[in-house]
């Protein structure tokens, strides 16, 4: 196995434990660096453990069902996996601050499912990093965060 | 500066070959200095893949560069390559994406994509991370999927994206990227928040 392929086998578990159906918070504590950097572009970027568990804590008390999973096969080079994923949930929870373009008050109903791509960096058997696009177009028009001004 | 010196640097910006792209540095359209990109460690890394991404620097630089050569997308572009951004319509051809980029610089004359990261390449995939646009001077375009806009509104539009590319044969056979639409719509006018 290449450091490359180890690397894709962390970001494989990352998301089928942070971002899968089930949430195991204990896969922070494993898999994330202590500094870990998440920045998704419809959220606001968090910082280190507590923080990231706190985002995934709160993402869920809003979106029970929420999960997303792979589309396509990881790409790896040098430090860096890149995944494409798809996935979304039920606004049925909590309300929800999270999202940069506005709160959402408790339990819409809204169903949000979008795509996105994100760029992780691996070192040492760590997540250091991980930025990821949104396709937030989609997700915000669906959780009614968004409308569209003018005819197409 | 002359074009030819844009044109190598963008070529150099694109190009994700360590040595030569930390020495030319990295300058967005800001023109403010971005951290350069650091060379590829990987020692697996094949001459195919070298050679992917130096093709993807060169589409970059001649498709989506500030200076457009259509000559590009006969010598980069598969004969039925799938050009599919998330703002747009789907193209598939060299006649269909001529006719794309045409009619988007005839919109926004200024219009110009740089690299923000080293490109990521494995296997046939190559991986660009981008920060572009301009302003809407031109003609009415009608392009977008969520709105048309009438003829010269003056916006402007800078957003950022991903496009993971595939090539065969040192062709570029699919090119899909995800834009970073909320901020470029908001931007152009075609949405707007709703505030609760």
């Amino acid at each position: 196995m290449s450091v490359q392929d180890d690397n894709k086998a962390i970001v494989g578990r990352w998301f089928t434990h942070f971002w899968g159906a089930n949430f195991d918070p204990s896969i922070v504590d494993e898999l994330a660096a202590p500094d870990m950097l998440l920045h998704y572009s419809l959220h606001a970027p968090r910082r280190g453990r507590a923080d990231i568990k706190a985002f995934m804590a709160a993402f869920r008390a809003s979106f029970p069902d929420l999960s997303f999973g792979g589309t396509a096969e990881l790409i790896a080079e040098g430090d860096s996996v890149v995944g494409r994923w798809i996935g979304g949930g039920t606004h049925t929870g909590a309300a929800f601050g999270d999202m940069l373009a506005g709160p959402l008050p408790a339990a819409t109903g809204r169903k949000m499912r979008f795509s996105g791509t994100t760029v992780l960096k691996v070192i040492n058997g760590r997540i250091v990093e991980e930025v990821g696009l949104d396709d937030g177009v989609t997700a915000l028009l669906q959780l009614g965060l968004l409308r569209i001004t003018v005819a197409a | 500066m002359t074009a030819q010196d844009m044109q190598r640097r963008n070529l150099l910006r694109w190009a994700g070959t360590g040595a030569v792209a930390t020495a030319a540095g990295v300058v967005g359209l800001t023109g403010q200095a971005q951290a350069a990109p650091r060379a590829s460690t990987d020692p697996r890394q094949t001459a195919r893949e070298q050679a992917n991404k130096a093709i993807v620097g060169r589409w970059f630089d001649g498709f989506w560069g500030p200076t457009y050569d259509p000559a590009i997308v006969e010598a980069l572009a598969a004969p039925d390559m799938l050009l599919q951004y998330s703002l747009h319509v789907p193209r598939r051809g060299r006649t269909d994406i001529r006719a794309f980029m045409k009619d988007f610089r005839a919109s926004f004359p200024n219009l110009a994509f740089a690299g923000t990261a080293p490109l990521i390449a494995q296997g046939d995939l190559v991986v660009g991370r981008w920060l572009g646009g301009g302003t809407h001077t031109g003609a009415a375009f009608s392009d977008f999927l969520l709105g048309s806009l009438p003829a010269a509104t003056g916006r402007k539009m800078h957003f950022s994206g991903t496009t993971v590319l595939r090539l065969a044969g040192g062709r570029i056979v699919e090119e899909i990227g995800l834009d970073d639409g909320v901020t470029a719509l908001t931007q152009l006018g075609l949405v707007a928040p709703i505030r609760a």
